[in-house]
């Protein structure tokens, strides 16, 4: 299917201002571009007003510890073009910041609390940061990090049910010591 | 463990009328919640064993746990089992509640729910179907009947052990000491 038109005339204007980094097509109504963090703001801004990006459909985020970095990614959706634009950051991993878009979006909010916790990129401006979210009485390190070892925390935070010692057929020994007949039996 | 005492003729009727009528409470945070509609409306109808479900735990018998618990889910079922009267019976719904299930390596959910409550029967499965679940009830009201299902007293008489383990995993701790 051809691109968007609104889209691609949008992808030419907004290299014209920004300092993009990259600008993709996803699908032809999906565009992913590519921005320093200090030209973030006024982008969002740009597509807000000058365009017509009016709905945060979604905030995510990628933990990539290979390059020290987390993307922060913004889905913008446009009801009039019906388009959807995915605005990438890179953020510093060792001190993720950045600034809250509270104020023009007002769920975003939400979403960066919730980051704070599970990511631990701060976000500055929202003064529910470090607010409970999820998980209550954390303490461990932030829990969506790729570094963070699970099986860790578990084996120090939880006792397992040991397994069974033998070999014995379940189903056999069920019979035996019930005399009922599973459901599987016939 | 508690041994089995001799009951008398009244307990003994007691037990019999209280494994009659069951009064469930359903704690629906684990997929095994979805087993449970089809149990309790006509395909399976479980009210034909007088199994019925209730509206709040002060009025319920049975604590139905379906499946992974989190810690912050873990807090709330404590709280709504000692909100329960006695005699009161836990029912481990499905493999999350035994030994963590699929979430075994899971950094928020329990893995041994008898660690923190009392638990008087376990309906093994992945999700257990709604036969299960009956088989399971009509176990416990077996048990109730004969004498058996003292997992409430075992939890009144080793509070301190239950309470133990559920501050290791409960950090901010903010239930009751006592409320029941
Ligand atoms: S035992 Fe299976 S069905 Fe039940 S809560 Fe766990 S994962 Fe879900």
């Amino acid at each position: 299917m051809e691109n968007n038109m609104e889209l691609k005339a949008l992808k030419n204007n907004f290299s014209k201002i920004f300092n993009v980094e990259y600008a993709m097509f996803n699908d032809s109504e999906t565009l992913s571009i590519k921005i320093p963090s200090n030209e973030t703001l006024n982008a969002i801004d740009y597509l807000y007003n000058k365009e017509s990006y009016k709905h945060l459909s979604m905030m995510s985020y990628i933990d990539k510890p290979k390059d020290n970095i987390i993307e922060l990614i913004y889905i913008l959706y446009s009801y009039t073009d019906h388009t959807t634009i995915i605005l990438i950051i890179d953020l510093n991993r060792e001190n993720p910041k950045f600034v809250t878009l509270k104020n023009i979006f007002p769920q975003a909010e939400t979403f960066e609390i919730e980051f704070n916790e599970m990511m631990g990129i701060v976000f500055e401006g929202n003064n529910r940061m470090g607010e409970e979210f999820i998980l209550e009485g954390w303490d461990g390190p932030p829990p969506m990090r790729k570094d963070f070892d699970t099986l860790e925390f578990v084996n120090d935070n939880y006792m397992f049910r040991s397994g069974r010692e033998n070999s014995i057929n379940v189903r056999e020994h069920i019979k035996n010591i019930t005399g009922e007949k599973g459901a599987l039996d016939d | 463990m508690i041994e089995k005492k001799k009951r008398n003729i009244f307990q003994i009727i007691d037990d019999w009328a209280s494994a009659r009528s069951l009064w469930l409470l359903m704690y629906c945070t684990g997929c095994g919640a979805i087993e449970l509609p089809p149990t309790m409306t006509s395909r399976y109808d479980m009210e034909r064993f007088g199994i019925a479900p209730a509206g709040t735990p002060r009025q319920a018998d049975i604590l139905l746990i379906t499946g992974y618990l989190s810690i912050k889910t873990l807090k709330r079922v404590i709280r709504a089992y000692e909100q329960m009267q006695s005699p009161k019976y836990v029912i481990g719904l499905g493999s999350c509640t035994i030994n963590g299930g699929m979430y075994w390596d899971s950094y928020n959910t329990i893995k041994m729910l008898d660690l923190y409550l009392p638990v008087d029967i376990w309906i093994a499965g992945c999700m257990p179907r709604p036969e299960s679940v009956i088989g399971g009830l009509n176990k416990l009201s077996d048990i109730i009947k004969a004498g058996e299902a003292n997992g409430w007293k075992k939890y009144n008489e080793n509070l301190k052990w239950y309470r133990a383990n559920q501050k290791k995993v409960i950090k901010k701790w903010d239930l009751p000491e006592f409320n029941y």
